[in-house]
């Protein structure tokens, strides 16, 4: 009798904890989301209902010609075809290299391996600003300012984090494998093409989709090297919005365009979040 | 005939060579440029002229290189609130809560957007006549603040920040708390330990390796921030959120002084490894590797 009574307490106690936890976990979500809905609002607001308070979340009447009015004052259609162009060709170099100098350092024997290993993940603590003005001069001296080849062109020479993403998955396939089509005659790259690459599919899915936001919400690189409107990124040609006077102060123009431009991260993420949260978990992870 | 050990190493290398190419080129020989160009004077228009350290003299007499560094540091406050609210949001999430994949998908939204627009959006929210924050702290009986102003604006940021990333790293925390091996609370629970007990002895030890890399990381990201104060404030008002990266990319892309901004990446190249070393160094009084 007493036992049962102290288990039914116990029982509620733990749902108390979990009704506790739902309340906090939904408060935040909240916190999360509304700005989102705010900024859907703003955007198909007029200028007078935005300065209403208090604020009104559905504007009446709704004013979608903000979103015309974005195309009007920024190229922002090619501005959009230029994103996913360089996001496009970026994360195809990155899966192809990266996978490449992974196999590489999980799966062949060879002498120097470890080194060259070694140094390219040493990379990893090298920060982006030291080598900043150095890579700005190589590709002003090859001509390449104001083209989109300094985005793309890093993205084919394999980086420290996605060679070490391809190398901890492809140390994980077993040995018989290689073997097994060595046997058969294959030589490396036929292993690599025909049996690694197709085993690596949640890797490249992971690696793909972190290859893309990263293209399409970079800023720098694209503040950098670009300079003529026609060639911008979204990213950038958002922040030129911002810096067009009068209109830096016309907010539901301002939000239209940024709700444009997160669309297709938001589609990518939503599509594959499974593998983006497992490639953020890989890189998160120590050695 | 080619032995295959021969065979190997050829396709070795040859699948190795973009990531050689860019580790000597990109990496390991722009630092060295890098250097090497922070004891010139460069404009691009004119070859580089040496000029020894008085790229390094200038910066250390230029007070807004002091007053930029200063701001980078200040950033560097909201990072206990960095690791405390992911890693709650983390526990929370481990407890296995109904809707979990609901409530990944929302926390996560900000940090798959751009910077850019998030920046914009928030920018607004923090409007001082018309913006949603004031006017939700005017229900609770707040004053309007002028959250873009040289008081505020660095906070305001670092509250940003910390809305954008919070998703994020509370995923990396998970995992980590994931990997915790169930046996140790269960034995702990036979033992009489309470929760707390268990969250302080068992889950906080176990978890200061993650907790470690994050704040590592975390350094090294805040003293780089840029993007952010970039769009929304333009690095002002009065160089309030002028960080020394504003400060970089200005002196190289703005004034086309390259040896200079290459003196000032250096400078910063130096207090990060500095300050990872320091962590590194502090490491073993706090980190628990089981």
């Amino acid at each position: 009798m007493r036992l049962a009574s102290r288990t039914a307490t116990m029982s509620g106690q733990r749902l108390l904890a979990k009704a506790v936890v739902s309340l906090l976990l939904l408060a935040g979500a909240v916190t999360m989301i509304i700005p989102f809905v705010w900024m859907l609002s703003s955007s198909l607001s007029t200028l007078a209902n935005m300065q209403h308070i208090p604020p009104r979340w559905f504007a009446h009447p709704l004013k979608p010609e903000n979103y015309v009015e974005v195309f009007r004052h920024i190229p922002f259609f090619r501005m959009f075809l230029n994103s996913l162009e360089i996001t496009t060709l970026s994360t195809i170099g990155a899966l192809l290299s990266c996978s490449m100098a992974g196999f590489s350092v999980a799966r062949l024997r060879f002498q120097g391996r470890d080194l060259v290993f070694m140094v390219l993940l040493g990379t990893m603590m090298i920060p982006y600003v030291v080598v900043l003005v150095p890579q700005f001069i190589i590709f002003k001296t090859l001509h390449w300012v104001d083209t989109h080849l300094p985005l793309i062109v890093p993205a084919f020479l394999a980086g420290p984090f996605g060679t070490f993403l391809f190398r901890q998955f492809f140390r994980t396939l077993p040995p018989e494998l290689d073997d097994a089509a060595r046997i058969d005659g294959c030589g490396p790259f036929r292993i690599y093409a025909n049996i690694a690459l197709p085993l690596a599919k949640p890797v490249l899915a992971a690696m793909a989709v972190i290859s893309f936001q990263g293209s399409w919400n970079d800023f720098l690189a694209p503040l950098i090297y670009l300079y003529s409107p026609e060639k911008q990124t979204v990213a950038v040609g958002l922040a030129y919005l911002r810096q067009l006077p009068p209109l830096g102060t016309d907010w539901n123009i301002v939000m239209a365009a940024s709700l444009m431009s997160i669309i297709p991260t938001v589609i990518v993420f939503v599509a594959a979040q499974d593998y983006f949260v497992q490639g953020v978990v890989m890189s998160g992870i120590k050695g | 005939m080619q032995t295959r050990a021969g065979r190997e190493t050829i396709a070795g290398y040859a699948f190795l060579m973009p990531a050689i190419i860019g580790l000597l080129v990109f990496s390991v020989g722009a630092i060295a440029a890098s250097l090497a160009a922070s004891f010139t004077d460069w404009s691009l228009i004119a070859a580089p002229k040496w000029v020894g350290l008085a790229n390094y003299r200038e910066a250390f007499h230029e007070p807004l290189f002091w007053k930029a560094l200063g701001n980078s540091f200040y950033f560097l406050i909201g990072l206990p609130l960095a690791v405390v609210v992911p890693f709650t949001l983390a526990f929370l999430f481990n407890t296995k809560p109904p809707f979990f994949r609901f409530y990944r998908t929302a926390y996560y939204l900000p940090s798959v957007s751009s910077t850019v627009a998030i920046a914009l959006l928030w920018a607004w929210m923090y409007n001082r006549q018309f913006g949603l924050i004031n006017y939700a702290l005017s229900q609770v009986g707040i004053a309007p603040i002028a959250w873009l102003s040289a008081t505020w604006a660095k906070l305001s940021i670092i509250l940003m920040s910390l809305w954008t990333g919070a998703g994020y790293t509370s995923i990396i925390y998970l995992a980590g708390l994931q990997g915790i091996p169930q046996e140790l609370y269960e034995t702990a629970s036979i033992d009489g330990a309470n929760a707390w007990q268990r969250l302080t002895r068992i889950t906080i030890p176990l978890m200061t390796p993650t907790i470690f890399m994050m704040v590592v990381l975390g350094c090294i990201g805040t003293l780089q921030v840029f993007s952010q104060p970039f769009v929304m404030t333009g690095g002002g008002p009065e160089y309030a959120t002028f960080t020394i990266f504003f400060y970089i990319y200005q002196a190289g892309f703005t004034f086309f002084r390259m040896g200079y901004a290459s003196s000032l990446a250096w400078v910063l190249f130096v207090i990060l490894m500095f300050f990872t070393i320091a962590q590194f160094r502090l490491e073993r009084r706090w980190v628990f590797y089981g």
